[in-house]
């Protein structure tokens, strides 16, 4: 019950209709909807990644133009260095002055070798920085505590004979804050060291400056929704879970030290292996070396069961290297975003799609199910049953049309069926007059003489048709038994009349000769006359002598009669010769024969009927078959055997070989029994 | 921890209120870290109190040096690696070592390039700790003549990073982890462990004045028993002891790293372990003293042999 109500709406032609049709176009739209979002989440990381170098280079750009600066205003102090090296004390104002001009310059120094001057003893080193009110001091940087000679901006720089940008530090000396110093290494004529000089940078700026950018990039890019800097803030020190939800960046150093970071615990004191170590994705640390190895690269890594994706290019002239990272979970969720509103567009759309297919298919097809009414009104016999009413030019009016036209013809057809009907029923009735007369004309009284006790004879005769072509007649005259059977060629009504004339002719030609060929060659000449439409007719005429049992016949073109002696037991059949049909030839000269018949003889005649009977095998009953029944009734009971039993038994094997086989030709049969006194 | 807390609170107290006893000043070798846990276990667990004694930890600096400060009478107790010491005996102080606490050596040469023995750092640069405790290797160099530039370092890692530095002494508990940290892909071919070289020698110990020796028997004893406790009590209590070294570090303003330091305790309380015995003795073996003597002599770091007895009991 459940199930043919749920069924149910797709019973009608719309509903099913319009169910391919949303299905169809919901695949369609699932692929869609797939490929939206399988292609958009790649564009969005492709942007996002972009995005994310294209910050990186500015970061880059920025820092380098910082740090190029800081480089030329120590290169043009070099000179200067040079001519004061007789007056040690002048590297206080020099330094100082460097200060002076460049602002971004925090401390600077012009660290001479272990007792360069002699006088200045082992560490010289005039130190200008700027103190926590901004103004500039200077000192002797080198002490008991600060042996700079073995500090790194000094010893790189001197052992690897070149510029060097130290890793960045924390300045607890004053400044406090995180710093960087470029040191040149300074050569005399000889080319021997005599000193390094130094520029400090203060590094706070680079936090803020990826701070913001991280905010600008999680704002813009990532549409996250950070409105100020001290959310953020607060996002980043107080929350580690942060780094799952929003994408950031930092700076790393040569030895992987953090420089810029969001969690500000770990600028100077962890290097990135202090964490990348800790987790399992080998990536991880990879990512790590490939940085401080100052390498460019995108690549994906898993925290904790999130995706990361972390893009890095390296800082020039420092040897640092910047990351961003991004949770995968955002540019996944950016994706599902887009597709999201894609998919709810589709959605509305499939819902319009299907109110109008429903509406206009339903529209379109209600008219078949009021042809259908029609239709069954029309079955129930309703000819004038009304017919929707189509304005459209269509098919459904073509239907229309049709169902009118079929309406039309069927009333037509139906008053010429009557019309034929009716002529057919005053065929039949004719007919059964016709057959009822051609019947009249056979004997039909048996037995048709009782006050004869030397001859017994009984006659069938079962037309395959209303009327047949087959005819038997016999009558005494003069002692003498004349009897005929016969078969017209054709069957129905055209064989009836010729069977009607040949009975008819046997009667009138007999009465006055005795002579069987003679009968026949009447007949023949009365038939073959003007015969146009050549019909024929097999005839057997025979003249038995009552009294001597001789028996004069004549055969024209018919089946041998069977000769069954009932005292001997035996049969055969009659010599005959054969001779044409009557009616096939005017003039033909047809012979006669004779013989005698002994008592206690039957003469059995017969049709093709008998013979050529077809069972649904299209088997014949054949002559075989006759011998066979006749030869099964003289083993029974010969001395009992009458003309009407052995009529009837024939008639019963025939039917009982036929079966239900359709009867294809008259059968006649006529058994004539010359019974001893 | 609740133990710890309340020692702590004790010990402040303790500070204000108990000027009368006479303060003893322990001064390790460096700033505060890993390397002193079972000194700074026994300070915050009152192992120190427990035995009477009114001890305070204070670090040194770069120019008042834990040796500086045993000479000025500033510290009383010092931890010295025990090649510093024979150096320092050798050019005539008289210290006496009362605790060996490392009986093996931590130290290891790192290289940029795979090594093949110390002949390999030939005519190379390498790295060496600024204080005494890279003789060992620079005269084992000098003995082996492999004529090495050694370049005097305060912090090595940005040196070998850089690249200035073909390759550098470490400390397996210490600068060795940092270079890792660093991002350093080293691989064992690139390492040259000291103690597999013949020079497994014994590291860091307590050391105090001949003089203060021969007054304060009984108060040495006791620090060495509580120090002795301090070290056991960080074998079998390593996070606790973690915790306390964080401590520390934080109360000298050292920003440390908890997985360094967790590191180098492992490293430590392993040294702690004779190479001989397999025990903790924490008493110097005459054997660890000898192998010692012999290589600095060999390499020209001291010139005559310091006698067993001559550093322990005078």
């Amino acid at each position: 019950m459940k199930y043919n109500s749920y069924i149910k709406p797709f019973r009608t032609l719309y509903a099913r209709i319009t169910m391919w049709i949303m299905l169809t176009v919901l695949v369609v739209f699932i692929i869609i909807t797939y490929l939206v979002t399988y292609f958009g989440a790649k564009g969005v990381l492709l942007g996002s990644t972009e995005n994310a170098k294209s910050r990186m280079e500015i970061t880059n750009q920025r820092i380098n133009t910082v740090m190029h600066a800081v480089e030329v205003a120590v290169y043009n102090t070099i000179p200067e260095v040079e001519l004061s090296l007789n007056k040690p004390d002048d590297m206080y104002r020099i330094v100082r002055r460097l200060l002076e001009i460049n602002p971004y310059i925090v401390g600077s120094t012009v660290a001479f070798e272990p007792y360069y001057y002699k006088e200045k003893g082992e560490q010289f080193s005039p130190y200008a920085y700027r103190s926590v009110d901004n103004n500039i001091q200077t000192k002797q940087l080198g002490t008991s505590d600060y042996e700079y000679h073995y500090m790194d901006w000094y010893q790189i720089p001197k052992l690897l004979k070149k510029n060097y940008w130290s890793e960045p530090y924390y300045d607890r000396g004053g400044g406090e804050q995180m710093m960087t110093t470029f040191s040149h290494p300074l050569y005399d004529k000889k080319g021997n060291l005599y000193a390094i000089i130094t520029a400090d940078i203060s590094l706070e700026w680079v936090s803020d400056l990826l701070r913001k950018s991280d905010i600008d990039f999680n704002n813009k890019a990532l549409e996250l929704n950070i409105n100020s800097d001290a959310e953020l803030q607060a996002e980043l020190e107080n929350d580690s879970d942060f780094f799952y939800h929003y994408a950031y960046s930092y700076i790393i150093g040569k030895g992987g030290t953090y420089i810029a970071h969001p969690m500000r615990e770990r600028i100077l004191n962890d290097t990135y292996f202090n964490h990348s170590m800790k987790y399992n994705d080998s990536i991880d640390n990879l990512i790590g070396y490939e940085m401080i190895d100052g390498k460019s690269g995108m690549r994906i890594i898993n925290r904790d069961g999130t995706d990361f994706i972390v893009s890095y290019s390296p800082i020039e002239r420092t040897g640092w290297s910047m990351a961003t990272v991004i949770p995968n979970n955002l540019i996944t969720n950016r994706s599902i975003k887009y597709a999201t509103i894609i998919v709810g567009v589709m959605l509305f759309g499939l819902l319009v799609l299907f109110i109008i297919c429903r509406s206009i298919l339903k529209r379109a097809t209600r008219p078949l199910a009021l042809f259908a009414h029609s239709a069954d009104n029309i079955a129930k016999g309703n000819l004038n049953a009304s017919l929707p009413v189509i304005r459209t030019h269509d098919e459904m009016k073509q239907l229309h049309d049709s169902f009118a036209m079929m309406q039309t013809s069927l009333k037509q057809q139906i008053e010429e069926l009557k019309t034929v009907n009716a002529q057919k029923g005053r065929i039949e009735g004719e007919l059964k007059v016709a057959s009822d007369i051609q019947m009249s004309m056979l004997p039909k009284i048996y037995p048709p003489y009782p006050d004869r006790q030397d001859i017994d004879i009984f006659g069938s005769l079962t037309p395959a048709k209303a009327v047949g072509g087959d005819l038997f007649d016999f009558y005494i005259r003069d002692e003498k038994l004349f009897f005929v059977i016969g078969d017209v060629s054709g069957k129905g009504v055209p064989a009836s009349l010729v069977m009607a004339v040949s009975r008819t002719l046997f009667r009138i030609v007999s009465s006055h000769l005795e002579e069987p060929s003679g009968i026949m060659h009447q007949m023949n000449e009365a038939l073959s006359d003007q015969n146009d439409s050549n019909m024929f007719v097999t005839l057997f005429i025979g003249s038995l002598d009552l009294r001597n049992g001789h028996l004069q016949y004549c055969n024209g073109g018919h089946d041998a009669p069977l000769l069954v002696n009932l005292k001997e037991n035996t049969q055969q059949l009659l010599d005959c010769k054969s001779n044409l049909p009557v009616g096939v030839m005017p003039g033909f000269d047809f012979e006669s024969q004779e013989t005698d018949i002994d008592t206690d003889t039957l003469i059995f005649l017969y049709t093709d009927g008998l013979t050529e009977a077809e069972n649904i095998q299209h088997q014949l009953f054949t002559e075989a078959r006759i011998f066979e029944v006749t030869q099964q009734l003289l083993t029974d009971k010969p001395e009992v055997l009458s003309a009407q039993s052995v009529v009837e038994r024939m008639a019963r094997a025939v039917h009982q070989f036929v079966g239900d086989a359709e009867q294809s030709d008259d059968l006649t049969m006529l058994a004539i029994k010359r019974k001893n006194i | 921890m609740k133990r710890f807390f309340y020692t702590l609170l004790l010990s402040v107290i303790g500070t204000c209120s108990i000027q009368a006893q006479k303060q003893l000043v322990f001064t390790p070798t460096w700033t505060a870290q890993a390397q002193f846990a079972g000194f700074y276990v026994a300070d915050a667990l009152g192992f120190f109190k427990d035995e009477g004694l009114d001890v305070i930890i204070k670090h040194p600096s770069a120019s008042n040096t834990s040796l500086n400060r045993l000479k000025s009478g500033e510290s009383h107790y010092v931890a010295l690696h025990l090649v510093s010491a024979l150096d320092m005996i050798d050019k005539g102080d008289e210290l006496i070592n009362v605790m060996q606490c490392f009986q093996q050596s931590g130290e290891m040469i790192v290289s940029h390039k795979p090594l093949r023995g110390l002949k390999s750092l030939d005519r190379k640069r390498v790295g060496c700790f600024k204080s005494g405790i890279s003789k060992l290797p620079i005269a084992l160099a000098r003995r082996e003549k492999v004529n090495i530039e050694w370049i005097p370092f305060i912090s090595h890692t940005n040196l070998y990073v850089s690249g200035a530095i073909d390759a550098t002494l470490a400390m397996n508990y210490n600068e060795y982890y940092q270079l890792i940290m660093a991002g350093q892909r080293l691989k064992r071919n690139q390492i040259i462990y000291m103690r597999d070289i013949g020079c497994n020698v014994p590291e860091d110990g307590v050391y105090v004045t001949r003089e203060y020796f021969t007054k304060h028997k009984a108060e040495i004893d006791k620090f060495v028993k509580a120090s002795k406790r301090g070290w056991e009590y960080a074998i079998s209590h390593p996070k606790e002891t973690l915790d306390i070294v964080m401590l520390y570090m934080r109360q000298a303003g050292i920003s440390g790293n908890e997985d360094a330091q967790k590191w180098m305790l492992k490293e430590c309380l392993r040294l702690l372990v004779s190479p001989r015995t397999g025990k903790r003795t924490y008493k110097l073996e005459p054997e660890g003293l000898n192998q010692a003597n012999s290589i600095l002599l060999q390499g020209g770091e001291i010139t005559k042999p310091i006698t067993y007895k001559q550093i322990t009991e005078p």
